[in-house]
C-alpha cells in the first residue's frame, strides 16, 4: 500500500470535495462575526447587572477617592453591605416577603383564570369569539398611568359606600395586576392551547371525558410549557410593577420591592462608614435574586414540557 | 354489539348543508365503510354517529335506543383518528387505560384488559413507551388498543391508515380485517380510498355532497353501478365514459354501432333518439393488432362472473394510441378516438408504442349505460337476474 498525503488528499478529496478547506475557513469566519455580535449584545444587557455585583461586595472603607469597580484585592472585599441590606430594619426583606405573597397570588389566580377563558376561546366555537378575544387584547393598550387615578378615587368610593378596604392592603394591588396582566395570559395561551390538535380533545371525549376532564387531564398537561411560560411573565410583571403599588401601597410594611427599593436610602446606622450608593447596589442585587430563582425554576419544566412530544411525529 | 340506525338525518353548519338527507342502517357485526371525496360529508356522519357532532334533524338509534342527543359517553363507541389521537404525555398502557381510568374500573381490572388488548395487537414491549417513541404503525396499534381496551358496542375509525407508508397500509388493512372478524363487533369506516374500501367492507357507502349515492357490497357498486358518480368512484383507472346516441336498441359510439341485448336492449329502447353516456372500464377492454386477433383474453373466472344472460358477442373500436404506462403488473393504455378519450387496462406487459391504432374489443356484457341528464344507470342490480356473488 501507497502511503496517502492527507493534507492534499483533503484538498481534491472525493469525500471532502473540492476547495474544503476554503469551505471551512468561510465557516470559521462566519462564525467568529456572529458570535462576535452575540458577545456585544449580550454584554450590553447585562453589563449593568455585573457592574452591579461587582460594586455592592466592595468595602467603603478601601474606597477612598478612586474608582474601583470589580473588589479585585482581598481588603477591598466586603460581605458588609449585604448583611446591611438584609437587616430587616430597612425593609428590603419584608419588601421581598411582600412583593412574594403579591406576585404569587397574582401569577396563580392570573394563569388559573386565563388557561380557563383562553381554553374556552380557543377549542369551543361560539358567536362573538373573535370580537371577544379582540376585546380582551385592546385591554392592554391602557396604558397604567391612564386607569391608575379613577382606579384609587374607585377604591376611595368602595371604602366610603361599602367599606371594603382596598388601598393599603394586597387584594388592592393584585386586582389591578390580574387584569393588566390577563390580556397577556389569554393570547399567549390561546395560541398553546389552539396547537393542541382538535382530534386529541375528540378522543379524550370518546374515551368519556368531561370538559373540565379533558382540559385537566389532556389540554392542560400538554399546554403545561405554554402555562409556566405565562406564569414567569406574569410573576416578573407583579414584581416589578411601581406605579400601582407605590400609590396604594402606603404603609412602610406593605411596600413591594420596586418601592421599597425607591425609599431606601442606604442611610448608615451612627458610627458605621459606607457607601450609601454600595448598599444600593446591594439591595438591587437581593431583590433580584428570588426572580433569578423563580425563572430557572419554571425553565426546568419548560425544558421537560418540551421533549414531551407531539401528535404526529 | 349493536346495529345503527340513521332517520332522515340533517347536519347543517351554520348556513352550510353538509348532510342533506341521510337514512342508514348498518347492521350488528358489519364492516361497513363510509367512502367519498374529501368534503362528501364522510367525516361527520361519523362524528354525527359517535356523538362529536349533533344532528340538526333526524334521529340516531342505536338498536332501539335513541341516542340523537346522547354524548360519546353514553353511546358506548371506540374511536380511532386518522392522526391517531395519541395522548402525547401518557405512554401506551396509560393511552389504553385512560377511558377505563375515566370509568372508575378498578386496576385490575384495567391491567387485565389493556395487557390483553397489547397482547392481541403485539404492542406489549411497547407499553412502556411513549408515543413520541413510536412509529406511525406502532401508534397505529396503540390506537387500536385503546379502542379494543374498551369493549365497545360499535368501532368507528376514521381514515385510520391515511398516515401510514404504502406497504403498512396493505398490512394493517388485513389486521383490521381480522381484527373485526375476532371481536365480532360492529365497525363503521371512513376513506377516500376506493382500494380500502373495495378490500375490506360488507358493505360500502359511497358518498357525495352528503348525499348516499349507493350502498352495496363490493361487488355490487363494483359490476352494478347505480349512477354515473359511483362508476367512476369505484375502480382504479377510473372507469371510461363515452357519448352514446341511442336507435331502438343500438347505441352508436366512437363511429360503431353496438346493437344491445336482453335487459339493457330493453331500457335502452326507451332513450330511442335520445343520447346516453355509455361506460365501460379500462380492465374489461382488450386489445389487438388486427381485427380478429386480441393482445389480451379476459380469464375464465372474469367471464364466469360477467356471464349473465348476456349474450356473448364482442364489439370492436379502432383506435390511435395517446400514452402508454407501463405499470409493471399492468399495462394503462390512452387512446383517442372521434375527439373522445378512453383508457384499457391490461394484464402484463403490452408493447404498444404511441400513434400505433390498435383494435379495441370489449364484450356487451360489461357495458354500462347512464342517462346523460341525471347520471342514473338504466340497469341496476335488482333488474339483472343472477345469483352471483
Amino acid at each position: 500500500m501507497t502511503t496517502v498525503d492527507r493534507s492534499s488528499a483533503k484538498v481534491n478529496d472525493p469525500v471532502y470535495g473540492e476547495g474544503y478547506q476554503e469551505r471551512k475557513m468561510k465557516e470559521l469566519i462566519s462564525n467568529i462575526i456572529f458570535y462576535f455580535f452575540v458577545f456585544i449584545v449580550v454584554m450590553f444587557c447585562s453589563l449593568p447587572f455585573i457592574w452591579a455585583i461587582g460594586q455592592s461586595f466592595i468595602d467603603s472603607n478601601a474606597l477612598g477617592t478612586r474608582h474601583i469597580y470589580f473588589p479585585i484585592k482581598s481588603d477591598q472585599f466586603t460581605t458588609f453591605n449585604y448583611e446591611f441590606v438584609l437587616n430587616p430594619a430597612r425593609g428590603i426583606t419584608v419588601a421581598m416577603l411582600n412583593s412574594f405573597i403579591v406576585a404569587s397570588i397574582t401569577t396563580v389566580l392570573c394563569v388559573s383564570i386565563g388557561a380557563s377563558s383562553s381554553y374556552v376561546l380557543a377549542q369551543f366555537d361560539f358567536k362573538l369569539r373573535t370580537g371577544l378575544l379582540g376585546l380582551i387584547l385592546s385591554m392592554t393598550m391602557f396604558p397604567v398611568v391612564v386607569i391608575i387615578v379613577p382606579l384609587y378615587v374607585e377604591y376611595l368610593f368602595l371604602k366610603r359606600q361599602a367599606g371594603i378596604e382596598l388601598i393599603n392592603s394586597f387584594p388592592g394591588v393584585i386586582l389591578p395586576y390580574i387584569v393588566f396582566n390577563l390580556p397577556l395570559t389569554v393570547y399567549l395561551l390561546f395560541n398553546f392551547f389552539q396547537e393542541i390538535p382538535a382530534e386529541l380533545v375528540s378522543a379524550a371525549r370518546v374515551d368519556g371525558a368531561s370538559d373540565f376532564q379533558i382540559f385537566r387531564k389532556v389540554i392542560l398537561p400538554l399546554a403545561i410549557p405554554g402555562v409556566f411560560t405565562t406564569a414567569i411573565l406574569v410573576f416578573i410583571a407583579a414584581w416589578n410593577e411601581f406605579l400601582i403599588a407605590n400609590l396604594m401601597l402606603q404603609d412602610v410594611d406593605k411596600r413591594t420591592v420596586p418601592v421599597a427599593l425607591s425609599y431606601f436610602q442606604g442611610i448608615p446606622p451612627i458610627g458605621v462608614i459606607m457607601s450609601q450608593n454600595l448598599a444600593r447596589m446591594a439591595a438591587t442585587v437581593v431583590v433580584t435574586i428570588p426572580l433569578i430563582i423563580m425563572v430557572l425554576l419554571f425553565q426546568r419544566q419548560i425544558v421537560a414540557g418540551l421533549t414531551q412530544g407531539a401528535v404526529k411525529g | 354489539m349493536v346495529s345503527i340506525e340513521l332517520q332522515n338525518v340533517v347536519k347543517k353548519f351554520g348556513e352550510e348543508t353538509v348532510i342533506p338527507d341521510m337514512n342508514l342502517t348498518i347492521q350488528d357485526k358489519e364492516f361497513l365503510v363510509l367512502v367519498g371525496p374529501s368534503g362528501c360529508g364522510k367525516s361527520t356522519t361519523l362524528n354525527l354517529i359517535a356523538g362529536l357532532e349533533y344532528v340538526s334533524a333526524g334521529k340516531i338509534f342505536f338498536g332501539e335506543q335513541d341516542v340523537t342527543y346522547s354524548n360519546p359517553r353514553q353511546r358506548e363507541i371506540a374511536m380511532v383518528f386518522q392522526s391517531y389521537a395519541l395522548y402525547p404525555h401518557l405512554n401506551t398502557y396509560e393511552n389504553m387505560a385512560f377511558g377505563l381510568r375515566l370509568a372508575k374500573m378498578d386496576n385490575d381490572e384495567i391491567d387485565k384488559r389493556v395487557k390483553e388488548a397489547a397482547d392481541i395487537l403485539q404492542i406489549s414491549e411497547l407499553l412502556d413507551k411513549k408515543p413520541k417513541q413510536m412509529s406511525g404503525g406502532q401508534r397505529q396499534r396503540v390506537a387500536l388498543g385503546r379502542a379494543i381496551v374498551r369493549d365497545p358496542s360499535v368501532f368507528l375509525l376514521d381514515e385510520p391508515l391515511s398516515n401510514l407508508d404504502a406497504k403498512l397500509r396493505v398490512e394493517m388493512r388485513a389486521e383490521i380485517i381480522r381484527l373485526q372478524k375476532q371481536l365480532a363487533t360492529t365497525l363503521c369506516y371512513v376513506t377516500h380510498d376506493q382500494v380500502e374500501a373495495m378490500s375490506m367492507a360488507d358493505r360500502i357507502v359511497i358518498l357525495n355532497k352528503g348525499s348516499i349515492m349507493q350502498v352495496g357490497s363490493p361487488f355490487e357498486v363494483y359490476y352494478f353501478p347505480e349512477n354515473e358518480f359511483v362508476a367512476s368512484f369505484i375502480g382504479s383507472p377510473q372507469m371510461n365514459f363515452l357519448k352514446g346516441e341511442v336507435s331502438g336498441n343500438k347505441v352508436k359510439f366512437l363511429g360503431t354501432e353496438l346493437e344491445l341485448s336482453g335487459i339493457k336492449g330493453k331500457k335502452v329502447k326507451e332513450y330511442d333518439g335520445k343520447s346516453v353516456t355509455f361506460g365501460i372500464r379500462p380492465e374489461h377492454l382488450y386489445l389487438g393488432k388486427t381485427e380478429s386477433d386480441t393482445l389480451s383474453e379476459p380469464s375464465e373466472e372474469q367471464k364466469e362472473v360477467l356471464a349473465g344472460s348476456m349474450s356473448d358477442i364482442n364489439t370492436v373500436v379502432k383506435a390511435q394510441v395517446l400514452v402508454v404506462e407501463h405499470l409493471g403488473a399492468s399495462t394503462h393504455v390512452m387512446f383517442e378516438s372521434g375527439g373522445e378519450k378512453f383508457s384499457v387496462l391490461m394484464d402484463g406487459y403490452v408493447k404498444a408504442e404511441i400513434d400505433d391504432t390498435l383494435f379495441v374489443r370489449f364484450y356487451e356484457r360489461s357495458v354500462h349505460l347512464f342517462d346523460s341528464d341525471t347520471g342514473k344507470a338504466l340497469v341496476v342490480r335488482d333488474d339483472v337476474d343472477t345469483d352471483i356473488e
